[in-house]
């Protein structure tokens, strides 16, 4: 902030001073010339004027001598003999000049002397008038003085004029880093500096939106460690009242139903944790490059791998319709799988009873389909499903509510949606991604 | 003192039900807000979990209040925030408990919410030469402990809330029983029978036709 000021403030005072000191330069050279010019006609004239004058009365010419320009001219006559007919008081006594008539300089003692001579051949005579250059020079340097010593007092005027002026110009800039400096870290609103000028307006802006999406991030961030810490209330409440049971029990039977109770609270606790770290990781992730492709069949065969166990359990299959040998989607192969997986996880804990069908389309883009034949989820409970750490209303003990969370987290970098459906054979949870990220190979179709 | 449990975690609901029968509460419990509002009867007291899969238990609290249930009602709290406690206080809850909590300090809170329900300040009832003491669930004639069943204690406490105050066999059946527990008909009169062997014919009076009552003396 100072240092711009002075960057300022020396860039407009130097220009400044530049500008100033070219105009002196050019007054001061052309004053010279002109004062040369007009001291120099006057001296023809009074060379003409002494000429035309009786020659006997030169001598006696006197005027009172008056500081600091006193006998400015010095006048000498000659006969064109040679003989020094008259002179003027204070001029010297060798000559001024040759005899060539016009002007010629020459330095007499110390002095250096601008002399005009006039021949009069008519009249015998040779007039030379002489301004001594010293005196000459005073003039000019007075005159030269009158006018910059005043300039020279306006410009240091002009230069204070200039900081204060630059100064409340950016004050502004004064008043937001102000406004800045005075916020605590926490302080994520909008800055509310009025007014601001409008070079400013896309700055303030700027930093109010970057100000705006820090505070949602926190926000979403304080809101999810506080969700996660109240799931985990839950589950921790049944293990130490079971823990409690066991330790008090009166009957082996009541206890070891206790120690079940807690084995089973332990297995849906890490659950949880693990869920919650999966859509922690997976909502760090940055968004995609569209050029690390996963081939979608063989996900689709490895989820159904991963989930053939829980469908046997559950005395249900896992049927894929996936004829889509050559097409590949720009996303990270793991996290295609940990959202397909999650959705037939779903489709089994929830999905009525039946085989759970996996299909593939490229159409308008890839689709993935994860279709069971349950009832699936109401428009309307959709949406709230959908938030993290909701359950469904019909949700099994020991679902965490964050599968769909995970789900959206790990396709959106994809660019990928999920939608829900009512589908013939029952309710679709569908993957659907844009065709900018499918490639179809060339080599073979399925 | 039988109690009705609203917990949607089936491994916390399943804890609290036998926790709260170790410290001698007959307990109803139901998962989600629907079970709880066909299920609230004549329960001594009400646990009630906010976070339920089918709504808040703040709303269905406000709901009872406002139909005029006066039972005395806990609110068990994950969300350990002050708004809620404020909100579920204000809502007409007489007590919370952030989980997870103690089995003890809950039957405590409960003992507490159920006792100011009554009008009562101490948790120990005194009738004369006989003390009845809630917190240890123990029974005293003129300073001796004297040793009583669950049920006995159960009938005995409800009948002391309440000295001269009749109550029906079906009343005393309510207030010791769970829902799934067979009831032998005679049931009652076979704990009256009992507590009468052990304190003394003459304490708890049989009201013909209409129930029993314990004589203030």
């Amino acid at each position: 902030m100072t240092a711009l000021r002075i960057r300022l403030f020396v860039l407009v005072a130097g220009v400044t001073m530049l500008v100033w000191a070219g105009a002196a330069g050019w007054t001061s050279f052309s004053t010279r010339a002109e004062v040369q010019r007009v001291l120099d006609g006057r001296l023809v004239e009074a060379a003409r004027m002494v000429a035309a004058l009786d020659v006997s009365a030169s001598g006696s010419a006197r005027r009172p001598a008056s500081a600091p320009y006193s006998r400015q001219l010095s006048c000498q006559i000659w006969s064109l003999s040679g003989a020094l007919v008259g002179q003027s008081a204070g001029a010297p006594d060798a000559p001024l000049a040759g005899g060539a008539p016009g002007f010629s300089s020459r330095r007499i003692g110390d002095e250096q002397w601008r002399v005009y001579t006039h021949v009069d051949t008519a009249r015998g005579i040779r007039v030379m008038v002489g301004d001594s250059l010293a005196v000459r020079q005073h003039l000019v340097n007075d005159l030269m003085l009158g006018l910059l010593l005043p300039a020279a007092v306006g410009l240091v005027a002009l230069a204070v004029l200039l900081w204060f002026g630059v100064r409340s110009g950016l004050s502004p800039l004064g008043r937001i880093a102000r406004a800045i400096e005075l916020r605590s870290p926490q302080t994520l609103e909008p800055l509310a500096v009025e007014p601001v000028p409008e070079e400013l307006r896309p700055l303030v802006q700027a930093m109010d939106d970057l100000l705006g999406r820090l505070e949602g991030a926190r926000r979403a961030e304080r809101d999810f460690v506080a969700n996660a810490a109240h799931e985990l209330q839950t589950p921790l409440a049944g293990l130490k009242t079971q823990a409690e049971v066991a330790r008090r029990a009166t009957d082996p039977a009541m206890r070891d139903h206790a120690l079940e109770r807690i084995a089973i609270a332990v297995d849906r606790t890490s659950r949880l944790v693990r869920q919650l770290l999966e859509l922690a990781r997976q909502e760090g992730r940055e968004a995609e490059p569209a050029n690390c492709f996963a081939r979608v069949r063989d996900v689709v065969n490895g989820v159904v791998g991963d989930y053939a166990h829980l469908a046997a359990t559950g005395s249900r299959s896992i049927v894929t319709a996936c004829g889509l040998r050559d097409v590949d989607l720009a996303i990270d192969a793991e996290a295609l799988r940990l959202a397909l997986g999650n959705l037939v996880e779903n489709a089994l804990h929830h999905g009525g009873k039946g085989a759970v069908r996996i299909e593939c389309a490229a159409i308008d883009g890839l689709e993935l389909r994860v279709i069971d034949g349950g009832a699936g989820i109401a428009a309307e409970e959709v949406e709230r499903v959908r938030r993290r750490f909701e359950r469904g209303p019909r949700a099994m003990s020991g679902g965490t509510g964050l599968g769909l969370s995970i789900v959206e987290a790990a396709i959106a970098p994809a660019q990928g949606v999920l939608e829900f459906r009512p589908d013939d054979a029952g309710f679709a949870a569908v993957l659907r991604f844009p065709s900018n990220r499918v490639r179809i190979s060339s080599n073979g179709a399925s | 003192m039988r109690i009705l449990l609203v917990e949607d975690d089936d491994i916390l609901r399943d804890g609290i039900v036998v926790g709260l029968g170790l410290e001698g509460f007959e307990v109803d419990a139901v998962a989600c807000l629907a079970d709880a509002r066909a299920a609230i009867g004549d329960h001594a007291g009400v646990v009630l979990d906010i976070g339920l899969p089918d709504g808040s238990g703040l709303d269905l609290l406000a709901e009872w209040r406002r139909a005029g249930v006066e039972t005395p009602m806990l609110l068990l709290t994950a969300r350990d925030m002050v708004t809620d406690r404020v909100d579920g206080l204000d809502r007409g809850a007489d007590d919370y408990l952030g989980k997870p909590f103690d089995l003890t300090e809950l039957s405590a809170r409960l003992r507490a919410i159920m006792r100011r329900a009554s009008g009562r300040a101490s948790g120990d009832l005194e009738l004369g030469a006989l003390t009845i003491s809630e917190a240890r669930r123990s029974v005293a004639l003129d300073g001796e402990e004297i040793a009583v069943s669950r049920r006995e204690f159960a009938i005995l406490h409800a009948l002391a809330e309440r000295p001269g105050h009749v109550l029906s066999r079906s009343q005393l059946e309510d207030r010791i029983y769970g829902w799934q527990e067979e009831i032998e008909s005679n049931a009652v009169e076979v704990h009256i029978h009992k507590l009468r062997a052990k304190l003394g014919r003459s304490r708890i009076e049989t009201v013909r036709g209409e129930g029993y009552r314990i004589i203030r003396s």
